[in-house]
């Protein structure tokens, strides 16, 4: 396994696993920015949205021609 | 371990061109659950379906858990020094969003530790239903139907998929599939994962956590167009 891309997708949350914290990125109103299963309520966190997980050689962006509404399912 | 999809013949399939998706994730990891019901999802509405393979990892978020469940909102008061109503309100936050996606959720629930669902799911995975086998247990964990974590519960579950109920003893009973649920996690380290559930696809896209489905699909569309 050789990861090479990490996709830039908005995450709604993901559990931290130095941690063990849970943390909700979702930014809708119903849920709004917290952390779960441990932590406290803190404000939303870009740093951690946007923060690479995982060793990468290279980042790609995605096609900006290319959006969900155009993806053939 | 690897989950293939039931397979009809199609035109991507008879040109034998496939695309594997591995997970690492932890039964008690609430974002797993969303994030492995909205994959499934993604994957049931892309047009190479039939051509998508799971492979579900081990990752324990908290090896050091008492293997005795306990209430998990005690657990997350206790952990953080919060009130019960407070930790009550962080898991509605969550619960929220489970339930948009129309996932069973309670902050009723109990956690233990996961060592042992991890060797069951490696045990599933030899028989090609690790992926079953965890939407089981995540849904009837998170509804607050059953304390999963206990052997009991677990063989219950299990055998129900097909597995002997002796063959799940047996390995719960002995320390079979240890290696590898150590070997998923040492992976996982070597990837640099901090995040759970980790999403690999094709073995070199990657979503370190729990995305929206359309995220999930855009990244199967990458994947597949890039092979």
């Amino acid at each position: 396994m050789n990861i090479t891309q990490i996709v830039p997708a908005e995450l709604s949350g993901f559990c931290d696993v130095a941690t063990g914290e849970c943390i909700v990125v979702d930014a809708t109103p119903q849920a709004d920015a917290d952390s779960h299963h441990g932590g406290p309520v803190r404000p939303e966190e870009p740093d951690k949205r946007s923060a690479p997980a995982a060793r990468v050689a290279q980042v790609v962006q995605p096609d900006p021609g290319r959006t969900r509404a155009n993806i053939a399912r | 371990m690897t989950i293939a999809s039931s397979r009809r013949p199609t035109a991507d399939a008879s040109a034998d061109r496939q695309l594997q998706i591995d997970v690492w994730s932890d039964l008690a990891c609430p974002w797993c659950y969303i994030g492995k019901n909205r994959l499934d999802r993604a994957i049931a509405s892309s047009p190479h379906a039939e051509a998508i393979s799971v492979r579900v990892h081990s990752y324990e978020l908290d090896p050091d858990m008492p293997h005795e469940a306990t209430p998990n909102l005690e657990l997350v008061a206790a952990k953080y020094g919060l009130s019960p109503d407070q930790a009550e309100r962080m898991e509605d936050k969550v619960a929220a969003i489970a339930h948009r996606d129309g996932l069973p959720f309670t902050a009723d629930r109990v956690v233990a530790n996961s060592f042992d669902v991890h060797r069951v799911l490696h045990l599933a995975g030899s028989a090609g239903i690790a992926n079953e086998l965890l939407g089981v247990l995540q849904r009837a964990l998170f509804s607050g139907q059953a304390n999963v974590f206990d052997h009991a519960a677990l063989i219950e579950a299990t055998s129900r998929l097909g597995i002997p109920r002796g063959r799940v003893e047996e390995v719960l009973s002995s320390d079979e599939y240890a290696d590898a649920v150590r070997a998923d996690e040492e992976q996982a380290r070597v990837l640099g994962v901090t995040g759970v559930p980790f999403t690999v696809f094709d073995e070199r896209i990657a979503i370190p956590g729990s995305t929206s489905i359309g995220g999930f699909a855009d990244a199967i569309a990458q994947a597949w167009s890039s092979k």
